[in-house]
């Protein structure tokens, strides 16, 4: 069957050109059919044709794969219903489809071919210009949309699911210290289970809300003064309980006096927390996790030493990074959110974290070192600072 | 006998507000509003000594509440704590700062002892 005009006008990316221009294009534009189920286009393959959907639907999916050894996971990325086009890779080098369309139900394309359209769209300027602009246009539109998606989907996690959790995380606080009477050995200790859990939980749904909107200029807003000693008991707090279960010790190696310095107080809490959580975590029982201050003239030093099973050489480079799991952490519960959050806190702090492992010959284990400068403002100080300036 | 402090609690989550109940009632009586309106109406129909205030609720948010609580002189130096999830917490105490009747904020989870002392504290005061 011939294809009209009239069928690329009421396309979303062909609709502003004139009669005279569709019937260019025309020649390049054959009619096809899949079934429900059928892929049109295929994520990664050469991007030969662009295509306008007449009748039915397609789901545009790509493959998502968090981390070097993450699971491949498929997501559904949008919707192509009547009227709209799928595969502009076909016009864009470097011509590879970047998702793969499935038909929802049966459904009747126009598709074009990217080879000739491009070469029509190049000998035609003015026309190539007007439509790579439709292209942008509509690529503009999805972008926005998808981050739309993720700030509200982002606000929803902050909110509706802390929200729950709290509620839980109260109850079961309160029972342990007794306002609703007297517990059983068991009861106790199946109670102090679940508020571990809860507490993971809770962790996780932090860090992907860190993740997706931890900003280091909001960082920078939360710098003041405080005393490091009383962040690191704070963090020991938040891990004492699962070390204990765990029967893991840690031994607090502070400096003679905790001198205040400048530091974001809830970021460097939470460094510590997750260095400790993971030096826990990968701990035999009866091992000791050391927890270690010091000064030095420029800075502050913070190390957290494990006797656990140290992380394999080639990992190492890629612990920072997000969903990034060892080889050998195997069952151990966790997102591989910790570490990259840790280094984004301390990037912000423009100190340092490092890694070493094994940290001392003949021994397993591992040793996290952060360092926090000395000579950071605080806004307050900044600004009087750019004042005495002017 | 010295009469009770009496605390009202805002908070829109029902089980919340039971879990923060059971602790405060050992210490003092306690009222509840499941939203800032009810909330407000409860506030001036029996001025608390202090009220425990969550910043997230469907129909007032807590600052405009404390707004309103502020601009009524009957109750412009109730103090009140905000209560609020553990990640908001830095960036409200920046908003708290601002608002003068705010004299504390509490993170969720109600950990028992330490929501005693600090209610204990201002309530002393």
């Amino acid at each position: 069957m011939t294809i009209t005009i009239d069928q690329l006008r009421h396309s979303d990316i062909f609709h502003e050109l004139t009669d005279q221009e569709l019937e260019q294009i025309v020649p390049f534009c054959r009619q096809a059919a899949y079934h429900e189920g059928e892929s049109v286009l295929i994520e990664d393959s050469p991007a030969d044709w662009l295509y306008i959907v007449e009748e039915g639907k397609l789901t545009l999916e790509k493959k998502i794969q968090l981390g070097r050894r993450g699971t491949v996971r498929t997501a559904t990325v949008g919707i192509v219903a009547a009227g709209k086009s799928a595969g502009w890779s076909a016009l864009t080098p470097q011509h590879v489809y970047t998702s793969t369309a499935v038909c929802l139900e049966p459904t009747r394309v126009i598709a074009l071919n990217g080879k000739a359209l491009r070469q029509f769209l190049d000998d035609n300027p003015r026309v190539g210009y007007r439509v790579m602009s439709v292209v942008a246009g509509l690529a503009r539109a999805s972008y926005k949309s998808a981050t739309d998606t993720l700030a509200y989907f982002v606000s929803l996690v902050s909110h509706e699911l802390r929200a729950p959790l709290a509620a839980i995380e109260s109850y079961l606080n309160v029972i342990l210290d007794g306002f609703a009477g007297e517990l059983g050995d068991k009861q106790r200790r199946m109670l102090q289970r679940s508020v571990l859990r809860v507490n993971d939980l809770r962790s996780l749904i932090g860090d992907i809300v860190d993740l997706a909107r931890m900003r280091p200029e909001q960082i920078e807003a939360d710098l003041e003064w405080l005393d490091p000693g009383e962040v690191g008991a704070e963090s020991i707090e938040d891990v004492q309980l699962a070390a204990t279960e765990k029967n893991v010790r840690i031994k607090i190696e502070p400096p003679p006096k905790f001198e205040k310095i400048v530091g974001a107080r809830r970021r460097l809490r939470q460094v510590f927390t997750n260095l400790l959580t993971n030096a826990v975590k990968f701990s035999p029982a009866g091992s000791t996790v050391i927890f270690r201050a010091r000064y030095e003239p420029d800075a502050l030093i913070f190390e957290v030493e494990d006797e656990g099973i140290g992380i394999p050489p080639d990992d190492q480079p890629h612990i920072f990074d997000d969903f990034f799991r060892a080889d050998n952490a195997g069952d151990v519960p966790g997102a591989g959110l910790g570490l990259s959050i840790a280094r984004k806190v301390m990037d912000a702090h423009r100190g340092k974290i490092t890694v070493q492992s094994p940290y001392a010959e003949g021994k397993t284990g591992t040793r996290f070192s952060v360092v926090i400068p000395r000579n950071l403002q605080t806004p307050e100080m900044k600004r009087a600072a750019q004042g005495e300036s002017k | 006998m010295a009469q009770q402090k009496r605390i009202l609690l805002v908070d829109d989550d029902r089980d919340f507000c039971e879990a923060t109940v059971a602790v405060l009632e050992t210490m003092c009586d306690v009222q509840v509003a499941y939203g800032g309106g009810e909330g407000l109406a409860k506030a001036r129909a029996s001025r608390p000594d202090l009220i425990l205030l969550d910043v997230i609720m469907p129909d007032e948010d807590g600052f405009s509440v404390c707004e309103k609580l502020a601009a009524d002189p009957a109750l412009a130096d109730v103090p009140v704590i905000m209560l609020t999830s553990l990640q908001d917490g830095l960036s409200l105490t920046g908003q708290a700062a601002k608002r003068p009747c705010v004299k504390d904020y509490i993170e969720k989870p109600v950990k028992p002892a330490e929501l005693l002392k600090r209610v204990s504290r201002l309530l002393k005061q």
